[in-house]
Order: C-alpha cells, then sequence, then structure tokens
C-alpha cells in the first residue's frame, strides 16, 4: 500500500509507517511522532512524562532554553503531549513551524526541527543513574500536576464531564481519567515517568503523520524521519485492545453538589452497540451514527439546540458528542437547578422522536450540509489534516474526506432512525449548586428515561 | 487586478508579497478583502466599534443624553439571529456554514464560515445586522437564556476575579462592568433601549467588513454597496475620564473554589489617541510581558522552583483609546507569597535578561507568527477586520517588529507598572 485515506504511505527506519502529504498551499509544515499503549493503571505517569520531557535535555538543560531555542527556530512549537482514546494512551511529539522557504535566508527548519523533536524525546535530562528524572525536577513536575488536577474541579463543565465519565464507565478501561489520580500522582516515584517514556517507546505502536509544506520527494522525507528515529529502539507494535460492548442496564444516576454555584451541569451517558464486525457495514453504521448525533445534538440546528434551549429556554447549552473510540454519546447541559429534570425529559423525548422517524428531510439535509462542510474544512488546517489521517489509522479506514461525503449522502432516514432506537441511556450524572434540595430529587429520582 | 472596480486599493505585505483589497462601500463601509484560491472555506466577519462599554452617549435623535444598562450590546448581539421567517443558524446551516458573533469591551462582531454560497452567506450576515426582529416576547425569551449565560460565567473564579480587579482599578470607567452585564442589569433592558443602540452604533461609518477565501472582490464590493445597514456615523460614546489611583488597592473575597488564585492588575496612566501609538504601545507591552513570564524567562523559572508561581501564571494586556491595563494572575496556594512575587517580578531591574539577543529571538519569533497568520483563513479576515476597524495601515506589523528596541520595552516596564497604579485581588476559599 502506498496510500492511506489520501495521504501518501512510506516506511521509515523499524518500518515505522510515514503518513505524508506535502500541500503547497501552505507556508508551514507540521510533523506528528505518535505512539500509543493501552490505557491502564500508568495514567498519572504517562500524563506528567510531556511535562517533563519538556524541563530539559542533554543539550538544552532547562525549561528557559528548550523554549529559547523554539523562539529560534521562528517560533516552532515543539512539544509532547498526551492523550486519551477509547482504551488507549497516546504519546505525542508534534513539530509545527514555518518552512524556510518563507523565511530570511532560508533555514532548513525541517531538518533543525526533527532534531529538536528527537532530542526532547530521545535525550531528556535524567538523573545519574540514568532510570529517572532528577529528584527536583520531578517533585516540581508532580506538584504542578497535583495543582493542575485540583483545578480541574474549578471548571464546572470539564469536571461534570470527568466525574460523568469516571461513574459511568466505573470498572471498564475507559474509566480511568487520563490524568489519573491525586492519589496516583503523590504515590509516584521519578523512575515512574521514565519507565513510562521507555515503555512506549520499545512496546508502542508508532506512526509519523507529515505534512503541509515538505519536501517534495518521498524519499528525501523518510530521510529526515529516519534521522529522527535514529536513536529510537524499534517499537514491538503492541496493539491496543477495541473497546467492547456491555450488556444494557438499569440506567444509573448520581448527584453532587457543588459548593456556591448557581448554574447546574447535566452530563447523560447515552451507549451505542458495538460496530458491525464486517467492515463495510461497519463503516455505514459510521456514517449513519454520525448524521444521527448531529441531527440529535451536534450543533444550533439540532433538536436539542432548538427544542431544549431556543423553544423551552430550559437551558444555556445542550448539545451531543459522539466518541468512535468509545461508543459513547455524551449529552452536555448547563442550566437552571431547577430544569434539570425538563432538560432530561426533553432529552429523552427528543431522542425518542428520532427513535420512531419523527424528523424531516430537512433536517438530514443540514446534518449533511454541516457535515460535508466539515469534511471539506478540514483540508484548510495541516492541524486537522493530521488528526484526521491519525484517527483513520488508528481505525484501519482507508477513506479519504471525500469519499466520507459520498457515504453520507447514502445514510438514509431508515439508518438514521435505526442508530436512534439502538441508543440507551446508560447513566446520568448532575452538579448541582448545594441548595438545590429539589433539583437533587428530581435527577436523583429520574423517571424521564 | 486592474479588471476589479477602481475603488479598491491593493495593500502589499513587504515580506511575502501577500495582498488585501482595501475599498469603502457606497454607503461608508469599511472593505477588507483577501480573495485566495488557496482554500475552500471563506470567512467574513463584520465588526462593530460597539462594546459593553458604550454606556453612555449623546442621542443624536432626541437631542438628550442616553444612559444603558449595562449589557445591553451583548443582548443586542444575542438579539440580532432573530429573524422574522427562518432562523438565522438555520438559514446558514442550511449552506453548511457556522455562523456566530462575540461581544467585548469596545467591538461586537458576527461571522460565518462555511464552503459554498458565500455570496447568499455574506448577504445573510450583512442582512441580520442591519435590522433587528425585535418582539416584547422574544426579547423576554432571551432574558431567560442570557441570565442561564451569566449565571454560567459568575459561577467561574477567574471570571468573577477578573471583574472584581477591573472594579479596583477603575471607579467609574464601564469597563469595571462584566461585558454582559448582570442578571439584575439585563432586567431593564427592553425592545426599546436595543432598538435605541443598535439605531446609534449599527451604522457604515462604525463597521468593517472583512471576507477570506476563494470569492470574487467585485461581489464582495456589490453586496457590500447593497447592504441596508443605516449610514453614517455613530454617536461618540461618553466615558468619565478615570485614570486616577485605583478605586481599591486590594480585595479579598471567598469562593468556593478548589484552588485560591491572584489576580495583579496595572493600570495605564495615559491613554493614545492615535491608532498606530496604541497598536506599537500594545506591541512593547506584549513583549514586555512575555519576556518576564513567558516560557523562556528565567525569571519565570525562578519563581516556579521557588514555589511563588506555577505553570498557571499568566500575563495580559487590553490597550484601548479610553482605558488600558494589564493583568497578572495565578492559582497559588500562598497567595500572598504570589502576589508579592508577582510585584516583584514586574519590577524587575534587569528585565528578566531582556537584551538585544533576546529581543532578536523575540523578532523571530513574531516573524514566524506573521507568517502563520496566511494559512487561516479565518485568521486573516479577523485580523484585516480589527485592523480596518482600528483604521490602521494593513500589515503594519511587520514594521511595528522591526521598530521594536529593548530601550522601547523598558519604558514600556516603567510606564505600566512604575506609578503604583495597581489593585491585587485574591479568591481564597470560602462562601461566595
Amino acid at each position: 500500500m502506498t496510500s492511506f485515506a489520501g495521504f501518501g504511505l512510506a516506511r521509515a527506519r523499524h518500518d515505522v509507517p510515514v503518513l505524508w502529504r506535502r500541500d503547497p498551499r501552505f507556508k508551514t509544515f507540521r510533523v506528528e511522532y505518535q505512539v500509543r499503549r493501552p490505557l491502564g493503571t500508568t495514567a498519572a505517569a504517562r500524563s506528567v512524562l510531556p511535562s517533563l520531557l519538556l524541563q530539559g535535555t542533554m543539550r538544552h538543560p532547562d525549561r528557559p532554553s528548550i523554549a529559547r531555542r523554539m523562539e529560534e527556530l521562528y517560533g516552532a512549537a515543539v512539544y509532547p503531549g498526551s492523550a486519551k482514546r477509547g482504551a488507549g494512551h497516546t504519546l505525542r511529539l508534534t513539530l509545527d513551524a514555518v518552512s524556510g522557504a518563507f523565511l530570511p535566508d532560508h533555514p532548513d527548519q525541517l531538518r533543525q526541527g526533527l532534531a529538536f523533536l528527537a532530542e526532547q524525546l530521545t535525550m531528556p535530562l535524567l538523573a545519574p543513574s540514568g532510570d529517572a528524572f532528577p529528584e527536583a525536577v520531578f517533585e516540581l513536575e508532580r506538584r504542578e500536576a497535583i495543582a493542575a488536577l485540583r483545578a480541574l474541579a474549578d471548571d464546572k463543565g470539564t469536571w461534570a464531564h470527568v466525574q460523568a465519565m469516571r461513574f459511568a464507565c466505573e470498572g471498564e478501561v475507559i474509566g480511568i481519567p487520563e490524568f489519573g489520580s491525586i492519589e496516583d500522582l503523590v504515590a509516584m516515584q521519578a523512575r515512574d515517568p521514565e519507565t513510562a517514556r521507555r515503555d512506549f517507546l520499545e512496546r508502542g505502536r508508532v506512526h509519523v503523520v507529515a505534512v503541509g509544506a515538505i519536501p517534495e520527494s518521498e524519499s528525501e522525507l523518510v530521510a529526515h524521519v529516519d534521522d529522527l528515529l535514529a536513536d529510537l529502539p524499534r517499537a514491538a507494535g503492541e496493539p491496543v485492545p477495541r473497546v467492547g460492548a456491555i450488556e444494557r442496564r438499569p440506567v444509573r444516576r448520581r448527584v453532587e453538589t457543588s459548593p456556591g454555584t448557581q448554574q447546574a451541569k447535566l452530563v447523560m451517558v447515552f451507549r451505542l452497540p458495538e460496530p458491525s464486525p464486517d467492515a463495510d457495514e461497519a463503516q455505514a453504521e459510521l456514517a449513519a451514527r454520525r448524521m444521527f448525533d448531529q441531527i440529535f445534538g451536534g450543533g444550533a440546528q439540532s433538536r436539542l439546540f432548538k427544542e431544549v434551549r431556543e423553544k423551552r429556554s430550559l437551558a444555556y447549552y445542550a448539545s451531543s458528542t459522539l466518541d468512535r473510540h468509545t461508543n459513547l454519546l455524551l449529552v452536555q447541559v448547563g442550566c437552571d437547578p431547577d430544569k434539570l429534570a425538563a432538560v432530561e425529559e426533553e432529552t429523552v423525548l427528543q431522542l425518542g422522536e428520532l427513535a420512531r422517524g419523527a424528523f424531516e428531510d430537512q433536517e438530514i439535509a443540514v446534518a449533511l450540509a454541516q457535515i460535508g462542510s466539515r469534511l471539506t474544512r478540514i483540508s484548510d488546517s495541516l492541524a486537522s489534516q493530521a488528526m484526521f489521517v491519525g484517527e483513520q489509522w488508528l481505525h484501519d479506514d482507508d477513506r479519504t474526506p471525500d469519499d466520507l461525503r459520498v457515504e453520507y449522502t447514502a445514510v438514509t432516514r431508515e439508518l438514521i432512525r435505526k442508530v436512534a432506537g439502538s441508543v440507551w441511556l446508560d447513566a446520568v450524572y448532575a452538579l448541582v449548586p448545594e441548595d438545590s434540595e429539589a433539583a437533587k430529587d428530581a435527577v436523583a429520582k429520574g423517571g424521564a428515561a | 487586478m486592474s479588471s476589479h472596480d477602481a475603488r479598491f486599493e491593493i495593500a502589499r505585505d513587504p515580506l511575502l508579497g501577500e495582498q488585501v483589497l482595501c475599498a469603502t462601500s457606497r454607503t461608508g463601509l469599511r472593505v477588507r478583502i483577501v480573495p485566495t484560491d488557496r482554500f475552500q472555506q471563506t470567512t467574513a466577519i463584520v465588526s462593530f466599534a460597539y462594546g459593553s462599554t458604550d454606556l453612555g452617549f449623546d442621542d443624536p435623535q432626541t437631542g438628550s443624553r442616553h444612559t444603558s444598562p449595562e449589557g445591553v450590546a451583548h443582548y443586542l448581539e444575542h438579539k440580532l439571529f432573530e429573524a422574522e421567517d427562518l432562523h438565522v443558524f438555520e438559514r446558514f446551516g442550511r449552506r453548511g456554514a457556522d455562523v456566530n458573533a462575540m461581544t467585548g469591551f469596545t467591538k461586537t462582531s458576527y461571522y460565518f464560515i462555511g464552503v459554498e454560497q458565500w455570496t447568499d452567506n455574506l448577504g445573510d450576515l450583512l442582512a441580520l445586522t442591519a435590522k433587528p426582529h425585535l418582539t416584547d416576547e422574544n426579547v423576554e425569551k432571551e432574558r431567560g437564556i442570557i441570565a442561564q449565560e451569566l449565571r454560567m460565567y459568575e459561577d467561574n473564579p477567574d471570571y468573577r476575579a477578573f471583574f472584581e480587579l477591573l472594579r479596583c482599578l477603575y471607579a467609574e470607567h464601564p469597563v469595571r462592568d462584566p461585558v454582559g452585564g448582570t442578571v439584575e442589569s439585563i432586567q431593564a433592558i427592553d425592545v426599546a433601549e436595543l432598538l435605541t443602540c443598535h439605531r446609534v452604533f449599527y451604522r457604515t461609518g462604525n463597521a468593517a467588513l472583512a471576507i477570506a477565501g476563494p470569492v470574487d472582490p467585485d461581489a464582495v464590493l456589490e453586496l457590500a454597496d447593497a447592504a441596508t445597514l443605516p449610514e453614517g456615523d455613530p454617536a461618540r460614546a461618553i466615558f468619565p475620564e478615570d485614570l486616577g489611583p485605583p478605586a481599591r488597592d486590594r480585595v479579598d473575597m471567598g469562593f468556593p473554589v478548589a484552588r485560591p488564585r491572584v489576580m495583579v492588575g496595572f493600570k495605564e496612566a495615559s491613554l493614545l489617541d492615535d491608532p498606530e501609538q496604541r497598536a506599537m504601545r500594545s506591541l512593547e507591552t506584549r513583549v514586555l510581558l512575555d519576556s518576564l513570564f513567558g516560557a523562556s524567562s528565567s525569571l519565570r523559572e525562578r519563581l516556579r522552583r521557588e514555589g511563588a508561581i506555577d505553570d498557571s501564571v499568566s500575563a495580559s494586556y487590553l490597550g484601548e483609546r479610553t482605558f488600558g491595563f494589564g493583568v497578572l494572575g495565578c492559582e497559588s496556594d500562598e497567595p500572598e507569597k504570589t502576589i508579592e512575587a508577582l510585584r516583584s517580578a514586574v519590577l524587575d531591574p534587569d528585565l528578566a535578561g531582556f537584551d538585544e539577543e533576546a529581543l532578536e529571538r523575540v523578532r523571530r519569533k513574531m516573524i514566524g507568527q506573521y507568517v502563520r497568520q496566511f494559512d487561516s483563513v479565518r485568521g486573516m479576515a479577523f485580523a484585516h477586520a480589527d485592523v480596518a476597524l482600528e483604521g490602521l495601515r494593513p500589515f503594519g506589523g511587520l514594521d511595528r517588529m522591526r521598530r521594536l528596541t529593548v530601550e522601547g520595552v523598558r519604558r514600556r516596564r516603567d510606564e505600566l507598572f512604575g506609578d503604583g497604579s495597581r489593585a491585587a485581588v485574591c479568591v481564597l476559599r470560602g462562601d461566595r
């Protein structure tokens, strides 16, 4: 295979796949090195790893000197990050820079940027023992991570989402919080993040994405990526398991209080069945699911926005999000506490309407126009292009945005109705002001479902 | 380019030769167009120099002084999405376009992003700002939605701290009021109030339109010519002079936070009327704050290692015609230590080692940022709208960047931080 999802597909050192697309419309380029491992109990160590990698390298011994190097590279962003996706945890190092062709004296930004990225990945500043980050550096970053985790509770929308996922997916792999817990961070040792780094590099599944103003020749690009990978071990490429479906069960409910707040947050966690094992069927199903999500709560033209916010003024925001990795559909709402029960009722009612096919052709047309526009716009941003092809790669899904657009036009009313009928409410989580006894009661008892 | 309407002037960027077409519609609307086939999407934005601080004005129709309730600009922004027949979101949605708006202290902007039927989208964007469709009923309905939005903001400790800080810095200037007003203040807003503000401020002489994407410049100008936005200049808003010492220099507020936080604010003692001078001042201040609190600052790193600040530290500046302030913020378990560290840091005699070498690095970084803007349709449209609304030259940023000096940045430090016009807010764990 020499192409994938509209990108070229080459193989670099250690047989690492390189998904590349030269796009001369851009003056910048983006290279991402991604490695993925199954989500597990080391989530805290993995999530603190990126900030530790930014604290220094053998050549740039502290954070200011790393930042200054980025300034010298005309403000290139060379940074590590970690993210939870489905049952996987990804370490990603990104180089996002202006091409030298558009800069004074035409510096070789790609070569210098990749060298700096490799330096962060392979030459972190470690303690003399070589198997742990320096104690002082580790302690500082651990303190930062604990502080950031504590501060999450001050962003009520995010906090409600985190708590809802924790509650709804308790006991499942996907219920492990991306950043671990404060207890995990407290118990962590200086060698744990370094162990996590080595585990990523030695056992993970790697791919590289390069897009934008990159060399015209594939071999030239691969030579650059080979340099990036030169000091890395051959990764074992262990697979990340897919998220399985769970048995349907009665709706579970949890209400937590948030002292001193005025607005309540509601998160309704819906589940969808596991996709069909047949690849073609699964693809058609995914298109129908996304169309359903768009109609149900995908934007300002959706049922939730129009019915919950605009017509009934029940909430300031109400939207749904479908996660392809987990087969979860989350409805998130911010509203007055005394409207929680009505919001839940209206949400379930709208889902029921869609399940019995009570929706207009116009709604399908709008959803199609919205999704089509979004797919077209992917090509206008390097970050979106990289994200798109990265996601397709993780799902072994070779379709391009154009392929998908065609597929969406084939989604029928009946398929959307079937998806709506297959969605089931698994858990309801509400974060309510302390003095909202009636609201607490209403959510705890439920009844709308 | 000669085939285009003779009203166009072409401005070229000196580094890459990129261009923007500048014109004024027959009705007086400033228009900026970046026609480019590089991208598939089109973004258009129409901005009005009317924001939350424009509360007092002499109404040209009645000749009398008018004072609006706080939050009226934001309320009006919400209501302009109401249409007589088809809801605005629906109208754009059918074409796959996203439409939205935002209100700030001095500006309200409406924009769309779409890939098809840009002429229909642009026509609708201009139409929605030209004529409000207000009824007692739909204004009343919106009050509930806005109240929920405001309560959401009020649950955010950073939002609360920020506006508490502005209330400390300013005794009278309406920048001290939240952009959306309060649940109480919006009770006084009705159809008549909204129509008055629309009539006074939504005028071609107070607006700018910018569009970027695969568009035909002549067609853009035709649509701008045909727009029914009322012609003429707005009433000049009246602001109290509020340049003296802060109203209060310290407030400790209780809030149910997981982490306490502090904000320290610095108020400009002098204002600049000339937009170019103001833009230069903003740039120097950005560089100043970045040199002190950016990732490459050794001072920031030292304070972090000492536990006085952490990575939540932030530094920002806003310099407008009638007010200007800088804000430093940080979460902290030892608020007094953090406030002291921030206050001392801004007076660092060494300016965190900012010298010619550091300035050269900053210039490089800025050149990178400058080139990057051409890779974003939205970025280009938004930037040109701001420049046009301010009355600045297109692509003037590069020249400003070249004029930066270490001395200028040091002078900025003395101006902003030197005279003691500062205040601090501390959000402590406690009841609201």
